[in-house]
């Protein structure tokens, strides 16, 4: 048996920190899922949140469901905490009966699959604080190997959360080959006492946000028969990038050492830039390149707002005499207290001094 | 401005056209001697670029008119500002005028007349317009630092034109062309975001976005709040659809159930009817059969009765008859017992007889004892008193009243007096009284008769004696003293008698009683009862009398005979009824008969009644209340039926809106929008400070200009007087020269010597002159300045002015000519000369 693990595709999410990109950063999920469903594999599970809410576009619902008709082969869904089997829910749309290899999990219920059996439950609230997969061991299992799908917070993944919780074990206790699970944005592999890979985060099929770690992969997963584990691979299916630069520059060049890399990006990129540091004289040239470019990428932020200008480079001294160099001082003397608007201000007076040449 | 001729005519000591020209650009020394006209001449100069036109007034004409001459002034000037030639020309007094003019391709050009003509003329150098008469020290602008007047002392403050002038002047030393730059980039940048006066600028790149993020706001608010509902109306729907499919189960099973308990129900209740029916014959036969058996039980207990009863009268008879026999004996135990009774009242009552009889013979005794002494009746003893109370009161009137004749004899005498003899011995007094008249005959002797006319003497001898005529009358011949006594005595008795009476009255009422009880009972008149004997007696006989009747009661005995046979009669009547009755019962059909047929009948009952029972424990309840829950349920049903069927109507809607998409789309612009307008009040934040330091960093500087003039002006002063002298002080808000700084304390101007004084003016005056004349060369006029400086210290001023006069233009007005030969290209103005004298 070989099947792809995908969840969380979070189609028609919002992609606020993505600025004027969001619309590119939904369009690459939907690019994204369609690299998931050219893949071969005996069927496709779909761990939960295929959708960002129950209310998108339905327009959207029906591309989406086209894209996954496309797999060759059948398609499991599982109705996930921000997609919930409910009334008036993306899972009422018609194209979930227009395509016969999509079945949505409607009710927890053992599902014939190509060699096994798939048990899964689906999530009918938003917020629950039942563990989803406490009702997989009830299920009647026939003869063949079996697996199962749910959709939650394994625990320890993360503290903050305890909706949807899933025991650690929960694998063990149902009694399957592979728990597919959805939720986690990350791909995370859990491996049994015996070092066997039972129960997985395939994690989001295409990154949501700055800072996802493992973010962009489908799993595939071989199960070999018996009790023999389960091969699990990670495979990339991810367009964009969303690289997060925190740069620390202490001496004059390291600036252009950001410049470079930053240049040495690929262009389908959001990029979020911190810089913090000394901001020598000589980088504000380096630093405007890299503000110009920003038009290279879907999106960049660049978040300067730490940096402080380096003081002891004599720059004063090459401004003119007077109130520029008194000015110039005292703002400097103002941002080394920290305050923010003298940096900006001071940043801005080295600005105008360059476009006077002095 | 740069001089390059005057003409004047008409003007004062200039009653002839006089023109002077060909001033150089450096250094002019207009000389002559005293009265020649030069400050004259620099007064015309002076007029001409600074004064109205239209002035007029004896004080104008007796300063510009020629003495003793009808001729109006005229006056022109050229001079060079900025890059342009240009001439002004004026005309006072009469016909008056003024115009400029500009050269243009070698000529000059009109530009301008009247007002507007010495408005531009004033503008070029920053003078202000006085406004009524000839420009004062406050009107110069810049000439009052770069003219220097004859004599006269440096003002207590420079004008504001000047300060300005000077601010704008040492602002432009310290800022370099790139500086400036750098600051006209800033204002324009600034401008970008804010109106002069800070405000946001309304083209401001921040006001757009504020609005469109305000807008985007209120968006995004209106959608989340839209998406949340449908959020909640999914819930709701869910719920809803759980709760719909719930009760319709619920409904399913309960509907069915309902329609057997119905039946059961009317089963129960047909039942209910036979088993009350059976019940209703059971209890009728059961009345009927226990009503018989009371009957028989009644007849033999009442014949048990009449036997008792029977028994009972024949034993009171009995006793009733013994009784009958032994009633004589009971009567004569009665009669002696009320004889003794009535000894023992009369024994009770003996007492009382005998002191009856003590108190009636002792009453008696008393009444015949008063009898016998008779005393006065208590009114006559009354009037007694009364009327000898009278006597005395008027027996002592007639005393008062009465003549007295008193003799007392010195020989014995005998006297008729009163009608009657006597003798009086020798030394006996004699008194003799009487009411009207005394006669006195002394036998032998004399006869003395004394007589009063008192008449009142007379009527109480007579009152006296009526009153005592009628006293005796009444005591009849006693006195009333023996009537006091009798009185007394009497009343006494009557107390006693009085008292005996009241004791004696009780018993006087029973008179009759006593007599008779007296009577009776003579012999206790010998010795006086024994009651207690009589008692004793009683107590015997009534004992007896007791006993008799207690045991021989015959009317208890009658009654209870009388009582036993009613008894005896009314039961037989009873048992007689009964016994019919019975007879009657039987007759119509025996009780066997009937305790079979309650026998079957309470079978009947019993099985009804479990019947009944069977179908009322099988019932699940009330079936109204079962009947009216599933009613409920199906309108809840039905109603939220209803709710699910609009919550889905109202999704459906908002699905159709696109609602999702319009949220993220609406939050991503603003996210962005607020990344712009954070970046944009950043950047307006940050040239705004960059402005704001800049005008402080230049007010600072600034500040340091009163220092930084001292400092030059010190320089020249040095130069002047020595590397040693003191620091000139400038006034720190009047930027003028206000003394020196020696140690420890200031010299004022007016404490220094003249020439000292001239000197420190001269040199705070070029040290200014200096500033003002960086960005253009501009005209300065010393005016005979440095009369009091001396020969040393004159040739040093020389030697600056010569270096000043690279700078600027300098007119030196002098009387002395000879003592600034020695100044490199100067030209000398001969004033004498140019007259033509």
């Amino acid at each position: 048996m070989e099947f792809l693990h995908t969840a969380d595709w979070q189609i028609g999410m919002k992609a606020a920190t993505a600025g004027g990109a969001a619309a590119a950063v939904r369009q690459a999920r939907l690019e994204s899922a369609a690299r998931v469903t050219a893949m071969q594999a005996d069927f496709l599970l779909v761990a939960g949140d295929t959708f960002e809410d129950n209310a998108v576009d339905r327009a959207l619902v029906q591309q989406t469901g086209e894209i996954l008709s496309r797999f060759a082969g059948p398609v499991y869904l599982l109705p996930g905490n921000h997609d919930p089997l409910q009334p008036g829910s993306v899972w009422e749309h018609a194209v979930w009966r227009q395509y016969p290899n999509l079945h949505v999990v409607r009710e927890a219920a053992a599902i014939p699959i190509p060699g096994g059996t798939l048990l899964a439950t689906p999530l009918r609230e938003t917020h629950s604080r039942n563990d989803p997969t406490t009702a997989l061991a009830a299920l009647p299992r026939p003869d063949g190997t079996t697996i199962a799908m749910s959709h939650g917070t394994v625990e320890g993944v993360d503290p903050d959360t305890e909706h949807h919780p899933i025991a650690r074990q929960a694998a063990e206790r149902a009694r399957v080959a592979y728990l597919a699970l959805g939720h986690w944005h990350s791909t995370s592999l859990y491996a049994d006492a015996g070092g066997a890979v039972r129960m997985a985060y395939c994690g989001t099929h295409e990154t949501t946000k700055f800072g996802e770690r493992d973010s962009g992969n489908v799993l595939r997963v071989r199960l070999p028969g018996g009790e023999a584990p389960p091969m699990v691979e990670a495979v990339r299916t991810g367009v964009l990038v969303w690289p997060l630069l925190e740069e620390e520059v202490r001496i004059s060049g390291d600036m252009e050492r950001v410049r470079d890399r930053v240049a040495a990006l690929p262009e389908r990129a959001l990029l979020r830039l911190e810089l913090r540091g000394l901001l020598h004289p000589a980088d504000t040239e380096f630093l405007r390149q890299i503000e110009e470019m920003r038009g290279r990428f879907l999106h960049m932020t660049l978040d300067s707002s730490a940096l402080r200008p380096a003081a002891g480079e004599g720059w004063e001294e090459l401004l003119p005499a007077g109130a520029v160099r008194m000015a110039a001082r005292q703002l400097r003397e103002r941002a080394a207290q920290g305050d923010a608007v003298a940096v900006d201000a001071l940043l801005e007076l080295q600005v105008l001094a360059r476009q006077v040449g002095a | 401005m740069i001089l390059r001729s005057l003409e004047v005519d008409g003007f004062r000591c200039f009653d002839r056209l006089l023109r002077v020209e060909g001033f150089s650009e450096g250094l002019n020394v207009l000389a002559g001697p005293n009265g020649a006209g030069k400050s004259t001449l620099l007064r015309a100069l002076r007029h001409v670029l600074l004064d109205s036109h239209g002035l007029t007034g004896a004080g104008v004409r007796q300063a510009m008119m020629p003495w003793g001459r009808t001729l109006y002034p005229r006056i022109r000037a050229e001079f060079l500002h900025g890059d342009t030639e240009w001439q002004i020309e004026k005309k006072f007094l009469s016909n008056a005028y003024a115009r400029l003019e500009r050269k243009e391709s070698g000529a000059f050009r009109p530009v301008a007349e009247g007002r507007e003509a010495e408005a531009k003329v004033r503008e070029m150098l920053l003078a202000a317009a006085a406004p009524k008469g000839l420009a004062g020290e406050e009107h110069l602008g810049l000439l009052q630092v770069l003219w220097t007047p004859q004599g006269a002392p440096p003002p207590a403050a420079w004008n504001a034109s000047v300060r300005t002038t000077l601010q704008e002047s040492f602002g432009a030393a310290l800022r370099s062309p790139a500086a400036e730059q750098i600051a006209a980039l800033a204002d324009k940048r600034y401008e970008e975001y804010f109106t002069p006066t800070g405000q946001q600028r309304k083209s401001s790149p921040i006001v757009p976005l504020e609005a469109e993020w305000t807008g985007l706001q209120r968006e995004v608010q209106l959608l989340r709040d839209q998406w949340r509902r449908a959020g909640e109306s999914r819930e709701i729907l869910a719920t809803l659809r759980a709760e719909i499919a719930e009760a319709a189960a619920r409904l399913a099973v309960d509907r069915p159930r309902l329609e057997q308990e119905r039946a059961r129900q009317s089963a129960a209740a047909e039942a209910a009817a036979a088993e009350a029916k059976a019940r209703s014959h059971w209890e009728e036969l059961s009345r009927r059969v226990a009503a018989w058996r009371e009957e028989i039980g009644a007849e033999g207990r009442i014949r048990r009765e009449l036997a008792e009863a029977e028994a009972l009268h024949g034993a009171a008879a009995s006793a009733l008859r013994e009784a009958q026999l032994y009633l004589p004996k009971i009567e004569e135990l009665e009669t002696g017992l009320e004889q003794l009774a009535a000894r023992g009242a009369d024994a009770k009552a003996w007492p009382d007889w005998v002191r009856w009889r003590d108190l009636s013979a002792a009453l008696q005794g008393l009444r015949g004892q008063l009898l016998a002494l008779r005393p006065p009746p208590a009114a006559s003893m009354e009037e007694a008193r009364k009327l000898d109370q009278q006597i005395h009161l008027k027996r002592a009137g007639l005393e008062a009243a009465s003549l007295r004749v008193t003799l007392t004899a010195e020989t014995a005498l005998a006297v008729d007096a009163d009608g009657g003899q006597r003798t009086v011995a020798a030394g006996e007094t004699l008194v003799l009284t009487g009411p009207q008249r005394i006669d006195m005959r002394i036998p032998g002797v004399a006869r003395l008769t004394a007589a009063s006319a008192n008449a009142h003497a007379v009527g109480l001898a007579q009152d006296v004696e009526t009153l005592s005529k009628r006293l005796s009358a009444l005591l009849q011949g006693e006195t009333l003293a023996a009537w006091e006594e009798r009185f007394a005595a009497g009343q006494q008795w009557q107390r006693e008698m009085d008292g005996l009476a009241a004791e004696v009255r009780p018993l006087e009422l029973r008179r009759a009683e006593l007599e008779q009880l007296a009577e009776r009972h003579q012999e206790w008149t010998a010795a006086a009862p024994d009651i207690e004997t009589i008692r004793a007696e009683w107590r015997t006989g009534k004992d007896a009398l007791d006993a008799a009747r207690g045991r021989y009661n015959l009317a208890a005995l009658t009654g209870a005979e009388a009582s036993a046979r009613t008894q005896c009669d009314g039961l037989r009547a009873q048992a007689a009824q009964l016994a019919a009755r019975l007879t009657q019962h039987a007759a119509a059909e025996p009780l066997a008969g009937v305790e079979v047929r309650l026998e079957q009948a309470q079978l009947a009952y019993v099985g009804a009644r479990a019947q009944f029972l069977a179908l009322q424990s099988a019932s699940n309840g009330d079936t109204a209340a079962w009947e009216r829950d599933v009613r409920i349920q199906q309108e809840l049903l039905s109603r939220k039926e209803v709710e699910a069927a609009r919550l889905e109507g109202e999704l459906a809607v908002a699905l159709e809106q696109n609602l999702y998409s319009r949220l993220a789309e609406a939050e991503e612009r603003i996210t962005e929008r607020a990344a712009s307008l954070a970046a944009h009040r950043r950047r307006a934040a940050a040239i705004q400070l960059v402005r704001a330091t800049l005008a402080d960093a230049q007010k600072e500087m600034t500040a340091a200009l009163p220092d930084q003039i001292a400092g030059q002006a010190t320089r020249y002063w040095r130069r002047i007087s020595g590397d040693d002298s003191p620091a000139i002080r400038i006034g720190a808000d009047s930027w003028a020269p206000d003394g020196l700084a020696v140690p420890g304390a200031v010299a004022a101007l007016h404490e220094l010597s003249g020439g000292e004084a001239e000197q420190i003016a001269f040199a705070a005056r070029l040290a200014l002159a200096g500033q003002l004349t960086q960005s253009s060369r501009q005209l300065a006029v010393f005016d005979d300045a440095f009369l009091a400086t001396d020969a040393g210290r004159a040739a040093r001023i020389l030697e600056m002015l010569a270096e000043a006069g690279q700078q600027m233009q300098i007119l030196i007005l002098t009387c002395h000519p000879a003592r600034y030969a020695s100044l490199p290209e100067v030209r000398v103005f001969d004033l004498p000369a140019l007259q033509g004298h």
